[in-house]
């Protein structure tokens, strides 16, 4: 007897959530990181982050096929990595990068520097999410509730894309420069959306459809 | 002034090549701060900053490890890669190479590569080098003082400007295929007292031998006090002209890269500050200075011009 996917599984999905690290921890082992390692800290873990967060926001549209239901729990899982990686990522920058200056750091997001405050939104939101994902906390907080505010994960995931988009050098939007990857991500962040939004549209008439059909055409007894 | 020196009192190769020295600043910095935390340990455990052994420049930093300044190079012609032109460009063809000295000039001429050599005395130069992007290094440049390649064209009095071309080759450089938005050849430009000022130069060398091709070889200008897109790279063409000429990354995004770009750390780019900088192979980060350091040398070729509005 083959056992349940949900099982094996363990090791595959955190696995792939560490991933990103362990590579970056490889090569920097090996001394095969850039001449501008900080650089290349901060860009991998940030990356690390959003593939995280994207693959949380994959979870629930694979649930959706009956034979890969038990994979929906895993939207948490993935959540929790993709928190831990933004905090890495957000402590290289201030903490090895800029060594806690503070003094720097304000004129670094002072200087007309937008895509920093996308990605501390996106942060925080991340934040208010891990902190209610115990589920002690989930059930004092109330499902309804619970629901709404993780609800914002889809606007951190968009602002998570654009701070990613922003910080490369080019300009996503005329589609030049060194864009390639957000705009990758940024695609599929985007069919991840339009797929719920769908279902639900889909839901929505084949409810309409059942209502018809139970009490419209069926005479009451 | 630097004094003329010969490529073997030059600092031994082994002080540049010096690997070992480089892993460890570039590697265990920030091993140790991060990696600790998740019970993986370094082998070695240094302080952030190693010195490598041998020369500083004039304020007493030390020179940047050779491997990185010849594997980290922003060189469009062959990628946006940085890591990636040292290799996309080794095979690059330097061999013959005529620079082109022409315009507003009375005697125009055509010199080439070993003629240049032989007629332009090479000095040592140690200069700080500040790319806009927010990092920075010290290299041993092998040039002369571009006054003197100048004087022999002998400007005429319309002359106000100095436009540089960089080659255009797409056959050798993929970037000149594969980035078609981009206005090739790369084009430099400098005001004709920036340009005759002492320490700009065209560089042949670096650490004491020929510029590896991905620094700009066989030819490259280098202005200190400006960040490291105004030092055009592989040079074929210098041409004096009256009125500001047009400049590569300046058409690309005029509102992100002027013409002057004087290293400035109380003008941030758009998109970020440039009050502080990452030394390459140092960890952490330092602040920026003005002009780069060379302050005192050229701040009176702006006296009286509003840096802010010529960035």
């Amino acid at each position: 007897m083959a056992r349940h996917p949900a099982r094996w599984f363990r090791w595959l999905g955190h696995g792939i959530a560490w991933t990103p690290l362990a590579w970056l921890l490889l090569e920097a082992y090996l001394g095969r990181l850039s001449p501008n390692p900080i650089q290349d800290w901060t860009q991998r873990t940030g990356r690390g982050a959003l593939y995280l967060l994207t693959l949380s926001l994959a979870a629930t549209p694979l649930s959706w096929h009956p034979r890969l239901r038990w994979i929906r729990p895993w939207r948490r899982t993935w959540g929790l990595y993709a928190f831990a990686y933004a905090v890495l990522h957000v402590y290289l920058f201030v903490g090895v990068d800029y060594g806690w200056r503070w003094d720097w750091l304000w004129q670094e997001i002072l200087s007309q520097k937008p895509y920093i405050w996308w990605g501390l939104v996106a942060l925080l939101i991340l934040t208010a999410l891990a902190a209610t994902s115990p589920k002690a906390v989930a059930r004092r907080l109330g499902a309804r509730r619970w629901k709404a505010l993780h609800r914002l994960v889809y606007l951190a995931a968009v602002l998570a894309v654009w701070h990613a988009a922003q910080a490369v050098k080019g300009n996503v939007l005329a589609l030049r420069g060194d864009i390639y990857r957000p705009v990758a991500v940024g695609l599929v962040v985007g069919a991840l959306l339009l797929a719920r939004v769908v279902r639900r549209g889909l839901r929505h008439r084949a409810f309409v459809r059942f209502v018809k059909k139970r009490f419209a055409t069926s005479p009451p007894p | 002034m630097a004094v003329r020196i010969s490529p073997r009192e030059i600092t031994p190769e082994h002080v540049y090549l010096n690997r070992r020295a480089f892993l460890k600043v570039a590697g265990s910095a920030l091993l140790t701060g991060t990696l600790a935390a998740c019970g993986v340990q370094p082998q070695t455990q240094t302080p952030a900053r190693t010195p490598v052994p041998g020369k500083t420049d004039e304020l007493g930093d030390p020179i940047t490890p050779y491997e990185i300044t010849s594997n980290y190079n922003n060189y469009y012609e062959f990628s946006t890669d940085k890591r990636a032109v040292a290799r996309l460009a080794k095979d690059f063809p330097t061999d013959p190479w005529t620079i082109e000295v022409t315009g507003l000039v009375k005697r125009p001429f055509k010199i080439g590569l070993e003629d240049l050599l032989r007629a332009f005395p090479q000095e040592e130069r140690i200069y700080r080098l500040r790319c806009v992007e927010g990092w920075s290094v010290v290299v041993p440049w092998q040039g002369f003082p571009l006054a003197k390649l100048l004087a022999r064209a002998e400007p005429t009095s319309e002359a106000r400007y100095v436009r540089f071309v960089s080659i255009y080759k797409p056959e050798a450089m993929p970037g000149q295929r594969k980035y078609r938005t981009f206005p090739w050849p790369y084009t430099e430009g400098l005001r004709l007292d920036e340009a005759m000022h002492p320490l700009t130069i065209l560089a042949t060398g670096m650490y004491g031998k020929l510029l590896p091709p991905q620094n700009g070889a066989p030819v490259r200008l280098v202005v200190p006090w400006k960040y490291g897109f105004k030092s055009i790279k592989a040079v074929v063409k210098i041409e004096l002209v009256a009125t500001q000429p047009k400049t590569f990354w300046n058409t690309v995004a005029p509102h992100e890269y002027g013409f002057y770009a004087n290293v400035n750390p109380n003008v941030p780019h758009p998109r970020w500050s440039q009050a502080t900088e990452r030394r390459l192979g140092e960890s952490g980060r330092r602040p920026t200075l003005m002009f780069n350091g060379y302050e005192e040398e050229v701040a009176y070729l702006y006296k009286g011009m509003d840096l802010r509005e010529n960035y």
